[in-house]
């Protein structure tokens, strides 16, 4: 009984460890979004200053998640979104308003593709 | 490579762990459910291992699920016979009193060369010989052979045999195993007795010792190079 016991409470525990790492996950995409965003609007403000303070900042936040993000996601995903963000710093230090719509709307694509593989729906289950 | 060496160590640990959780030792004694556990377990472990890419995750989660799955599913079989019927089948009567019960063996999708293979198996060469042949839900075919084919035993010819009962270790690879001494209610100083009548000066000298209950002995001295 022990034994079943305890393959009960362990399934629990993964279940919930799932549904807190939708939660984590979630957060880190919504974060990023916004980060994007700001950037773009403050380009498109003619605040590049801002746009580059931005946009280390999401670098900085990508640098500081990719340790629990390691253990939950491709690497090979991870390391496509790392090389979109880096695109999209270099277009912000260019100043290209162009570049950095494109490349900001391509990084927000490859992170909400990233996180939405974890998110639990009929799509992603079949 | 280090994370491949470290990944294979963690992987091995806990697939040991589950198949010893999960209680059986032998491949061939698997129900089907368990025989599905192991074959997946083997695929999902393996995955991180030939990709460092996949996190380890990936690999473990699906272990430790189906782990908690089988037990859980082997739990409910042990208490509901509903259960087991309908998880792993019923044994099926192949031969019933001499006769191949034909029905039975196109349900089980089992040929007559398949029956004729597996009775050979046991070293019976003839089916009249049989009286009845059961499919166990494992796959594996046991027999019950007429009481006239059958080996005579000492009870049948009205013999008194004395019961020698299971042999227990007592010495194993040079060690004493005290545990299995008390077990038989023997101690130290008997064990000494017995080594010095076979010429063993002390337990490193025996290489595998077992007592009955009727006190028969088992002795294999250690080969020394």
């Amino acid at each position: 009984m022990k034994k079943e016991i305890f393959a009960v409470c362990l399934l629990i525990l993964l279940l919930a460890c799932v549904l807190i790492n939708n939660h984590v996950l979630n957060n880190i995409t919504n974060n990023m979004m916004l980060l994007i965003d700001e950037t773009i609007a403050s380009a498109e403000k003619g605040d590049w200053q801002e746009a580059l303070e931005r946009a280390e900042i999401i670098k900085n936040y990508w640098d500081e998640k990719s340790g629990y993000t390691h253990i939950v996601i491709r690497h090979s995903k991870l390391d496509d979104a790392t090389a979109a963000i880096c695109s999209f710093i270099t277009e912000v230090y260019k100043g290209d308003m162009g570049g950095v719509i494109g490349t900001g709307r391509a990084l927000s694509e490859e992170i909400s593709s990233l996180f939405a593989m974890e998110k639990l729906k009929i799509g992603t289950i079949f | 490579m280090a994370i491949i060496f470290i990944r294979t160590i963690i992987v091995f640990i806990l697939i040991l762990a589950s198949l010893k959780l999960m209680g059986k030792r032998q491949l061939g004694e698997l129900e089907l459910s368990e025989l599905v556990v192991a074959v997946l377990i083997s695929d999902m472990a393996a995955l991180p291992l030939q990709d460092i890419g996949i996190p380890l995750l990936y690999g473990l989660i699906p272990i430790i699920t189906l782990l908690c799955c089988e037990l859980l599913i082997s739990f409910a079989s042990l208490k509901s016979i509903k259960f087991r019927a309908m998880m792993w089948g019923k044994p099926s009567i192949l031969i019933f009193n001499g006769k191949i019960v034909q029905s039975e063996l196109k349900k089980n999708r089992f040929s007559l060369d398949e029956l004729a293979e597996s009775l050979r198996k046991k070293d019976i060469t003839e089916i009249n010989t049989v009286k009845y042949a059961i499919l166990e839900t494992d796959g594996t075919l046991n027999t019950i052979l007429y009481q006239s084919e059958q080996a005579v035993t000492p009870s049948q010819m009205n013999m008194d045999v004395a019961e020698k009962g299971l042999p227990v270790a007592v010495i194993s690879d040079g060690k004493v195993l005290s545990d299995n001494l008390r077990k038989i209610g023997r101690d130290e100083n008997w064990l000494k007795k017995q080594l010095s009548q076979r010429g063993a000066a002390k337990p490193q000298d025996v290489f595998y010792m077992t007592v009955d209950e009727a006190g028969g002995v088992y002795f294999a001295p250690m080969e020394h190079k």
